[in-house]
């Protein structure tokens, strides 16, 4: 294994059983911290008891990479616990590259920033969500975690290809990549592609990742796998599965 | 245009709250039609939800069953929606609310299985206490133990109930399966974290007394004059065991001296 990503938040707690587990694991491996909470795209003010925590964490862990969300999950105090979707406007461009300079000045680095899977678009939306993400990462200096089953997943339920996606993202901005499996549902007689991170990933994510890799370069590659696990065999060879398209990559670079 | 204030809003009424007629205007519908999309985000609230309390109360998730479980977990995120992006923080008040639908019921044992599950969670969270300095008590002139103040290890806590709440914890874990008799009387749960582990300890009435009476920055004889010995407590108390009792459980950290030593 040769690095490990943990959600943040589940290591707020400094002195908790688990945060004594991940610190002896950081002493031999990297690590990097994936949040799911600051709800960089909200429209109120920057929750600063989160980030405050997220700093903390930063200082005590020294992860290789540090990465958040393209998204928003919290309105009038309240958190929705999810990672939703922005409507692609200027007034939110302008907001959450802000925020997101905001967050990297606190914690004196750079962050990278994952696009999301959506199952709802805006009518406002007049920006297509690949030139908004490039547009956050120029404007705020963010990298980006690019998740190539998030882009299948909103192609599929949003209509445009995941290639066009792919294709329009600056290959140096990119700092880490994301596989995942997902489901689909039926509500009603609509299928809809959901982000369930609880299957293997599909046929056309791992053509997506190889068209990827071969445009943008080898890079720190996650297979999510959360609910439903599978034997460890199944997972291993999942892993196994990235690594030998990366390694293929990584030799035509060479 | 719409600000982006208001479409959080309103995503966040239809999602949370079921309130959905204000966002339709908002979504394209282009591919997915607007209620849907609607339906998919509610879902994604129900279930982050459930699984979270499930996580955290899953002894009270067995006792009431999958579908209860699922109608209690609806219910709570309404009424006591999530304040913070950390989901772990989620269902810190699920004791009150259960004991607002139980307390009166058949099933009033539930708020107090919750509360010592939540126990259970939270000395995970905090830095294993140090054991109390029993050497330092013992080399303590025996005329100031009156004055002695103890002080709760921030790692342990005490569960009280009437009812046998450690044995109805114990038969829901993973692979348990026993009868309990509800009518078995009170148990009193110390839970701490003790060896990079979650131990739960029961102590006897008196003790779990005497403790809750020090809680309240009582002195040791403050304390033992508190304790109600005509009722629940042991006409035959026995200070030293029950401090003892205390101190093994891990319940006790420390102690300070009402006033200064007169030399």
């Amino acid at each position: 294994m040769a690095w490990l990503e943990a959600h943040s938040e589940n290591f707020f707690a400094a002195d908790s059983i688990a945060s004594g587990a991940l610190e002896k694991i950081r002493e031999s491996y990297p690590l990097s911290l994936h949040g799911v909470g600051l709800s960089l795209g909200s429209a109120g003010s920057l929750d600063h008891e989160h980030l405050a925590k997220l700093g903390q964490l930063v200082e005590r862990l020294e992860p290789g990479l540090v990465s958040e969300h393209l998204c928003w999950g919290a309105a009038g105090g309240y958190h929705l616990n999810d990672l939703l979707p922005l409507p692609y406007t200027e007034e939110a461009l302008e907001h959450v590259a802000e925020r997101i300079a905001q967050v990297q000045d606190f914690l004196g680095r750079q962050i990278l920033i994952e696009n999301v899977s959506s199952y709802m678009e805006f009518k406002d939306s007049t920006i297509p969500e690949w030139e908004f993400l490039t547009a956050v990462s120029a404007r705020s200096g963010c990298g980006i975690l690019l998740d190539i089953n998030n882009i299948y997943v909103s192609a599929k339920n949003h209509g445009f290809e995941a290639t066009d996606y792919i294709d329009a993202i600056p290959a140096d901005k990119v700092g880490e990549i994301h596989l995942a499996g997902h489901s689909v549902q039926v509500f009603e007689d609509q299928a809809v592609l959901v982000d369930t991170h609880d299957a293997p990933v599909c046929d056309e994510v791992w053509t997506l990742f190889e068209a990827a890799l071969r445009r943008i370069g080898p890079r720190p590659t996650l297979i999510e796998w959360d609910s439903e696990l599978p034997p460890l065999a199944v997972l291993l060879a999942e892993s196994r599965k990235a690594q030998n398209l990366l390694d293929e990559v990584h030799d035509l670079a060479a | 245009m719409t600000s982006l204030r208001s479409i959080q809003d309103r995503c966040y009424r239809a999602f949370l709250l079921g309130d959905a007629e204000p966002l339709v205007p908002e979504l394209t519908s282009r591919e997915i039609p607007a209620p849907i999309s609607i339906q998919v985000y509610q879902n994604n609230a129900r279930e982050t939800y459930r699984k979270a309390l499930g996580a955290s109360y899953p002894v009270v998730e067995r006792l009431v069953g999958e579908n209860c479980f699922r109608g209690l977990a609806q219910k709570y995120m309404r009424e006591y929606p999530s304040t913070s992006g950390d989901l772990r923080e989620f269902g810190a008040t699920m004791p009150a609310f259960l004991l607002e639908l139980y307390g009166d019921s058949e099933f009033a044992y539930l708020p107090d299985v919750a509360r010592l599950e939540r126990a259970v969670e939270e000395v995970q969270l905090n830095r294993e206490g140090e054991p109390l300095d029993q050497g330092a008590l013992r080399r303590l002139d025996p005329e100031r133990y009156a004055d002695v103040r103890f002080q709760r290890s921030a790692s342990a806590r005490l569960i009280c109930s009437p009812y046998p709440i450690l044995a109805i914890w114990n038969t829901n874990q993973p692979g348990q399966e026993t009868e309990v008799d509800l009518s078995s009387g009170a148990e009193h749960v110390v839970v701490r974290r003790h060896a990079g582990n979650v131990e739960l300890n029961l102590i006897d009435a008196s003790s779990a007394s005497l403790a809750t009476h020090l809680d309240d920055a009582k002195t040791l004889a403050e304390a033992v004059a508190a304790l109600d010995f005509g009722s629940a407590d042991d006409p035959n108390f026995d200070l030293a065991a029950a401090l003892q009792r205390l101190t093994s459980t891990g319940l006790l950290s420390g102690f300070t001296l009402a006033r200064p030593t007169h030399q």
